[in-house]
């Protein structure tokens, strides 16, 4: 993806997938939603993910956790901050070539 | 967009739960296979159909009062105690059969390693799509 | 939790199957072990008892090695006049412990063993695939 809204439609789309009860509602107000919110929601979501995880491992380390909840956290919470951390350079990426741009 | 809640993942982790539960029964069955007046037991299938929520949360804790002690350091609030079995335990049949046992325990291993080998390979999948 | 928790029910149905192998063992090796006077009982054979009982701490339920209980039958007697326990009619009574069932019920007592094993075993593999998903 090499414009930013292309991967904002990308990432909203991928969000709709995972909220099939929320897409009727998403798809009226897909034009007003600003990329600044899903940005804002999509961090919130990785910082939860990664408190979840924090918490499963200092119970792994106490000795008293299901090993499956363990894993399972720390791997999503993994791959949700792959996941923001591709977006962050794209954004980054978008904007030096905006700023690059001869007035 | 919390990948925890794509139903794939979700439904695999409830089976994995699923096979560490059964893997419990069964080691109990085993176990106990020479006590006398033993009921072998085991797990109710898991059932997919329609319901792609996984089951509900293990009630977590409150604290009425600040004072009172949390659980187990953690904050009570969120942190929920250990998991009571929420899958279905029925007794199949009469006294254990240890061949069986063993059978299901191979099968249980399996069907276990399958789950978690998708679970990594579908992780795989979104981190390609990445770029990494 | 749930994975060490088969381990430790396996780990204890290894400990009753070993007790269990050591009055077996017991058994076959006080097979002819007389009285020493003409008044006294030979060796009487054990029978080792299972019981289910729920572990506090696991929440489970483990098996445990119950009460090793006397076996009530007979004594075998044999007609030896020169014996050193040998009664007034010259029978000596000898462990009423049959070489045979002991050798079955060693076989049992290994079968359910390896039995154990094995579900130790196949714990151990789901749990290494389970952490093999952080790992690549």
């Amino acid at each position: 993806m090499s414009t930013p809204t292309a991967a904002a439609n990308a990432y909203a789309a991928l969000a709709r997938l995972t909220n099939p009860a929320g897409a009727a509602k998403s798809a009226g107000e897909a034009g007003e939603e600003s990329f600044g919110s899903l940005l804002k929601n999509a961090l919130g979501a990785v910082v939860e993910a990664g408190h979840t995880s924090d918490r499963q491992t200092k119970a792994a380390v106490s000795g008293n956790a299901n090993i499956v909840d363990v894993v399972s956290a720390v791997a999503e919470t993994e791959t949700a901050v792959q996941a923001l951390v591709s977006v962050r350079d794209k954004v980054i990426q978008a904007y030096e070539e905006i700023m690059r741009m001869p007035i | 967009m919390p990948i925890s809640d794509i139903p794939i993942f979700s439904m695999l982790r409830t089976k994995m739960q699923w096979h560490q539960e059964r893997q419990r029964v069964l080691a109990e069955n085993v176990s106990n296979a020479d006590t006398p007046n033993f009921r072998a037991r085991d797990l109710e299938p898991l059932k997919f159909d329609g319901r792609t929520a996984p089951p509900p949360a293990p009630l977590a804790l409150t604290q009425t009062n600040p004072a009172h002690i949390a659980g187990s350091g953690l904050s009570a609030a969120q942190f929920p105690r250990e998991r009571k079995s929420v899958f279905e335990i029925r007794p199949s049949g009469n006294a254990v059969n240890l061949e069986d046992e063993m059978l299901k325990v191979a099968a249980n291993q399996m069907d276990y390693q399958t789950a978690t080998t998708l679970y990594g390979k579908g992780l795989g999948l979104i981190k390609t799509a990445l770029g990494r | 939790m749930d994975f060490f928790k088969s381990i430790a029910i396996a780990a204890s149905g290894l400990r009753a199957q070993a007790g269990r192998m050591r009055v077996i063992s017991e058994n076959v090796a006080n097979a002819d072990s007389t009285a020493q006077r003409p008044g006294g009982d030979p060796y009487r054979r054990k029978i080792p008892t299972f019981r289910a009982e729920i572990d506090r701490a696991l929440d489970a339920r483990v098996v445990a090695l119950g009460p090793v209980r006397a076996d009530p039958t007979e004594f075998r007697t044999r007609y030896e006049p020169g014996h050193p326990a040998a009664d007034a009619n010259g029978y000596v009574r000898y462990p009423n412990v049959n070489s045979l069932v002991e050798l079955t019920d060693m076989r049992e007592a290994q079968r359910s063993y390896e039995a154990n094993l094995n579900v130790i075993g196949a714990t151990r593999r789901m749990i290494q695939r389970t952490i093999d998903i952080l790992r690549a």
